[in-house]
């Protein structure tokens, strides 16, 4: 129940902060639009390409930085997501299929990243005091609610970080990119009722994780 | 419903994925079982967390990026190399120099009369024409009593050596290979070749079919007697005289002694010719054809 006490001025924040990854500016995309757009770029339309780029790169950065916890590591791996794309383009064999195609390459692209970080020991030499690592909150809150709130945030994405690789995935396209079961269920081609039951034992395990590791929360 | 079905919908519960009924059923459970209902408070929170992660935003130069990183950079190969010769100054340098110096020597060896593999197999090949000319496996020497090694010697010498009280007369070197083969040579006998000094013929040769071949240059009957009284006194030995030239069979385990009998000049013997005799076999015989000019 401490837990509750914690996150509650959590809630209340996130309510106003930031919007959730998938809105702000991602919101004017439409299938068609990106549909249109790639059909496009497949003519020779390079500012077609730039225009894709506009509509999912905050997506795909954040994808990146719930990954390797850096910015610009993750500026750099997006970008090397948006030019693998643009590379392979002809290969994408749906047009309407765009944003499920990008985010596959996303995600290998993230996976590779993160198991080379890892083995260079990149991961053990982050901690809370580093820059690069706290989150920048928006909102009036008072210094030592923002530093707890801080705190809370890496605690949770240090948990995640232990989780298995499938778990991890789930969780990040559906509660931290906002995504439909149905884009889920293409990017990682697998049945909806699998996503379903992944993403039920996903957010399980997080929460006993959780209440095991940090029971001070 | 009980605790484990209960807590198993929590996730389709708060994504309002589960049918009506299912939900009303759930939340009667919650209501109900204070465990369970502590477990959703928990399942909330944490989901509300992940959701509460605040959003990243790109710089406003990510798209510059990506088209830096597409467009590749016109001459960057030839930068990139100027760049690393800037950086490894003395390193390109060092490589020319050894660049030059290989460069130089291969042309000073190409101009200097190095035994090459090629050089080789063109003197085997000549050897190897010397010998079918010949038709026998054999070898051959030249001896000049007093004057070692000078068959060897192809330029016409000035001037003989000479020892008090013994005349020696070398034999008319001015045509290459008469000195080396003058018994031997294909082509015949040298033309300034003294009448008196009558060569064996080449068929001779091939008939008598010795393992190694003497030519004696003496200057004088008294030498050549001398000599051949050594060879013939030897009552290990035996001795035939075919034409101008004595065949010495003797035994290979006493060619040390026959090569003695010519001085500080004693015959070479290849030892492949030795190895195919069998020198340590006692019993085995060789035959030298001793020739005087």
């Amino acid at each position: 129940m401490e837990l509750f006490f914690l996150l509650a001025p959590l809630l209340c924040i996130a309510a106003f902060s930031a919007p959730a990854a998938g809105k702000g500016e991602d919101t004017e995309d439409t299938p068609d639009e990106t549909t249109i757009l790639v059909r496009a770029v497949l003519q020779g339309d390079k500012q077609a390409f730039n225009r894709l780029v506009l509509l999912y790169q905050n997506r795909i950065y954040n994808l990146a930085f719930n990954y390797v916890k850096n910015e610009e590591e993750a500026k750099d791996l997006a970008q090397d997501i948006f030019v693998t794309a643009y590379k392979a383009l002809t290969k994408l064999r749906d047009d309407t299929k765009f944003g499920a195609w990008l985010y596959q390459i996303g995600l290998n692209h993230c996976r590779n990243r993160y198991k080379r970080l890892k083995r260079s020991g990149y991961f053990s030499n982050t901690s809370l005091d580093d820059d690069n690592s706290s989150l920048q909150l928006t909102g009036g809150e008072s210094p030592e609610k923002e530093l707890q709130q801080q705190r809370t945030i890496q605690l949770v994405r240090d948990t995640i970080a232990t989780m298995n690789e499938s778990e991890k995935e789930i969780l990040l396209l559906r509660d931290l990119q906002g995504m439909a079961y149905e884009e889920i269920s293409e990017i990682l081609d697998i049945p909806l009722g699998t996503v379903k039951s992944k993403l039920s034992r996903a957010r399980t395990s997080l929460k006993n994780k959780l209440k095991r590791i940090y029971p001070q929360l | 419903m009980n605790c484990p079905d209960c807590q198993n919908q929590f996730s389709d519960f708060i994504d309002a994925a589960i049918p009506l009924n299912q939900a009303r059923n759930l939340k009667e459970h919650l209501a109900a079982c204070s465990e369970c209902a502590a477990e959703w408070q928990l399942f909330q929170q944490t989901i509300h967390t992940l959701h509460s992660f605040p959003v990243q935003r790109v710089d406003a130069d990510f798209l510059v990026g990506i088209n830096e990183k597409l467009s590749p950079e016109p001459f960057a190969k030839l930068k990139g190399w100027l760049s690393f010769m800037r950086l490894h100054k003395l390193t390109a340098t060092t490589a020319l120099a050894t660049l030059a110096v290989g460069v130089i020597s291969a042309a000073v060896l190409q101009l200097s009369p190095v035994a090459t593999d090629q050089n080789l197999a063109e003197k085997s090949s000549l050897d190897k024409n010397i010998v079918q000319a010949m038709a026998v496996d054999q070898q051959e020497s030249d001896y000049y009593p007093g004057i070692p090694y000078l068959a060897q010697n192809t330029r016409p010498e000035p001037a003989p050596l000479r020892q008090p009280g013994i005349q020696f007369t070398p034999v008319n070197q001015s045509a290459p290979g008469s000195a080396h083969y003058p018994l031997l040579d294909p082509r015949g006998p040298p033309s300034q070749a003294p009448a008196s000094f009558l060569h064996p013929s080449l068929s001779q040769l091939k008939s008598l079919a010795p393992d190694l071949v003497v030519t004696v240059h003496a200057s004088s009957p008294a030498q050549q007697h001398t000599l051949l009284s050594q060879l013939t006194g030897n009552s290990n030995w035996q001795t035939q005289i075919s034409g101008n030239a004595l065949l010495v069979t003797l035994p290979c385990s006493q060619i040390s002694s026959f090569q003695d009998l010519f001085g500080p000049a004693k015959p070479r013997i290849n030892p492949h010719v030795l190895a195919r005799l069998g020198k340590n076999a006692p019993s085995r015989l060789m035959t030298v054809a001793v020739a005087f000019q």
